[in-house]
């Protein structure tokens, strides 16, 4: 018997709703087939926004999305992506698999999309290639409200008042796509870029800038040193891939036990990034004034068989939910710091919550997670922790069971665990201190390891209602079966 | 591991590669999961003409046509499907 202890009376930090926020990029089948299908398309959609993919963002509260990269932001002009469409610059960029970029879906359309998600817009702007002038003019285009030749342009191509635009982030990678430059170098342009992105009326910029790829330090430690206190937050990327090799990174079907295990290794690794991270970061601002957000992450596979490799098209098992379920546990638990996350993407690239052919569309075992996990969403943090052994084979092992717990603003506490073993259940014999506990519902996500949704059977892995619990006087008693990831709510 | 972005990755993948990469998946797929040639011939004609092949990918799936087109189960992803 495990023991799970939350204390009701230590509320240590806000879980920010952003912590489960999107990337959509222009790459692959992200934007266009994936959320973008234009207005004439025999696709059910709203100003060429498909519905059916809307509808499900919108069951999971999406709270943010990142647009429109990624390594594409650092090459985007975004004087291409308005006005008329068909006056539009259209081109073929082969470095990505032969995607034609006819710029349909640009600013009006990205930030239409966030009103029907009801979301918060995050945009990139181009650092890599582009001006001072090109971003600070971007965001006048957005955000002016007055008279001025940007809001004037802004209102010729249909939008009269400005939009709220809160999160921007000055370049992306550019330690490696987004220019390969030092972090001394990054920090400087960095400091002038920001600089120019102004506030305009009540709109208030909340100013990323790029940060490290996995444990470069260095990099946090120089960013934060010579620019942390022109930023509002630092972002970091990092993959979960299940070998070692870029090369040959894996399938995201056909795995067996040790593979199971090594990624969920590698995918705890998460947690000592950002508590490292977080304390050359405390060096420079102990108060935490600046976050960290990790605005990339989630598995990287080898692209599924037969599909362009440009794609970055791969399925989703029930290993995927178990990063997914791990990864947000560990952002709710260092939320003292970590303001926002992003997985990588949200339609049809990387570790993807909807997948989508034609009319056709899938919620991955990762969307279920979301699912499962929204509850968290402004939450408070509570103390808690979980005695757990270490499962898996030979040098792979790993803790069986992952947690963390949250009170929302109505008094309701939120459980969600991942049991890690492909074996073995667990029975948790969870005490609340400071609630009493009246009922309790909960939902599981479980299958088998290599289980994943497709056209021809998109139910195969979905949540079901768990009610194998038993209330005790100070708390309840649960099993949680192997392979599975479940939500709790306890009134 | 040291760190690689996305474009990083894909700028070394030659056309070679690419034309490498399909082969190998058709070669690996059993004789008795394949389409006939006559039939593989006609879906591919269907795909010739369809706006949405773009370099032998479907924009619509993301798979290299031919590798789409030579499986039994496969169907045209496309809202009003080709073959």
């Amino acid at each position: 018997m495990e023991r799970l202890h939350i204390n009701a009376n230590r509320k240590k930090s806000k879980i920010n709703k952003e912590i489960y926020g999107h990337f959509s990029e222009h790459l692959g089948r992200c934007i266009y087939e994936g959320i973008y299908v234009g207005e004439n398309s025999p696709i059910p959609n709203t100003n060429g926004i498909r519905n059916d993919v809307v509808e499900a963002l919108k069951r999971i509260k999406v709270p943010v999305l990142r647009w429109p990269g990624g390594c594409f932001a650092d090459e985007y002009h975004w004087r291409d992506g308005i006005g008329p469409k068909e006056t539009r610059k259209r081109m073929i960029n082969t470095h990505w698999g032969g995607v034609v970029e006819d710029n349909s879906f640009g600013t009006h359309e990205f930030m239409e999309l966030c009103r029907q998600l009801e979301c918060e817009p995050y945009i990139t702007g181009n650092l890599g290639s582009g001006t001072v002038e090109e971003m600070q003019s971007w965001v006048e285009y957005m955000t002016f409200d007055g008279v001025s030749p940007m809001a004037e342009l802004r209102k010729q191509n249909g939008r009269e008042e400005p939009w709220h635009l809160k999160y921007f982030g000055i370049g992306n990678e550019s330690w490696g796509c987004g220019g390969n430059m030092r972090p001394e170098y990054y920090a400087d342009l960095y400091r002038r870029y920001q600089t120019y992105v102004r506030n305009y009326g009540n709109n208030k910029i909340y100013k990323v800038a790029c940060g490290p790829a996995g444990d470069d330090y260095n990099w946090t430690e120089v960013l934060m040193k010579l620019a942390g206190k022109f930023m509002d937050a630092l972002a970091l990327h990092h993959y979960t891939l299940p070998n070692d090799s870029w090369e040959h990174k894996g399938s995201a079907t056909e795995f067996n036990e040790k593979d199971w295990y090594r990624t969920l290794r590698k995918t705890l690794y998460m947690d000592e990034l950002v508590t490292r991270h977080s304390w050359v970061m405390d060096k420079y601002d102990p108060d935490k004034k600046v976050g960290l957000i990790v605005d990339e992450w989630g598995t990287w596979y080898d692209v599924e068989p037969g599909t362009n490799p440009g794609f970055l098209y791969q399925q989703n098992t029930m290993r995927d939910a178990l990063v997914a379920g791990i990864n947000l546990n560990i952002f709710n638990k260092h939320s003292e710091r970590v303001v926002m996350a992003n997985i990588a993407q949200t339609v049809n690239v990387l570790q993807a919550v909807i997948l989508t052919e034609g009319t056709n569309m899938i919620l991955t075992p990762t969307y279920h997670v979301f699912d499962l996990y929204k509850e968290h969403q402004d939450a408070e943090l509570l103390e808690s922790s979980l005695t757990t052994d270490l499962v898996g084979i030979e040098e792979e092992a790993v803790p069986c069971l992952h947690e963390s717990v949250s009170m929302d603003k109505d008094g309701r506490i939120h459980i969600t665990i991942c049991n890690l073993s492909l074996s073995e259940s667990r029975t948790i014999r969870a005490e609340i201190a400071g609630k009493a506990i009246k009922s309790v519902t909960g939902r599981v996500l479980t299958g088998e390891m290599n289980a994943y949704n497709t056209f021809d059977n998109p139910e195969k892995v979905k949540p079901v209602e768990f009610k194998n619990y038993k209330l005790l006087e100070d708390g309840l008693e649960f099993t949680v079966p192997a392979c599975s990831v479940m939500a709790l709510t306890v009134e | 591991m040291v760190p690689v972005c996305k474009r990083c990755l894909l700028e070394g993948i030659s056309v070679t590669e690419y034309e490498k990469t399909v082969q190998d998946y058709l070669d690996s797929l059993p004789g008795e999961l394949k389409v006939d040639s006559q039939t593989l011939q006609n879906r591919l004609t269907q795909c010739d003409k369809c706006e949405c092949l773009m370099n032998g990918i479907c924009r619509v799936c993301g798979c290299f046509a031919i590798a789409r087109a030579a499986k039994k189960i496969s169907r045209c992803p496309a809202v009003v499907p080709k073959w």
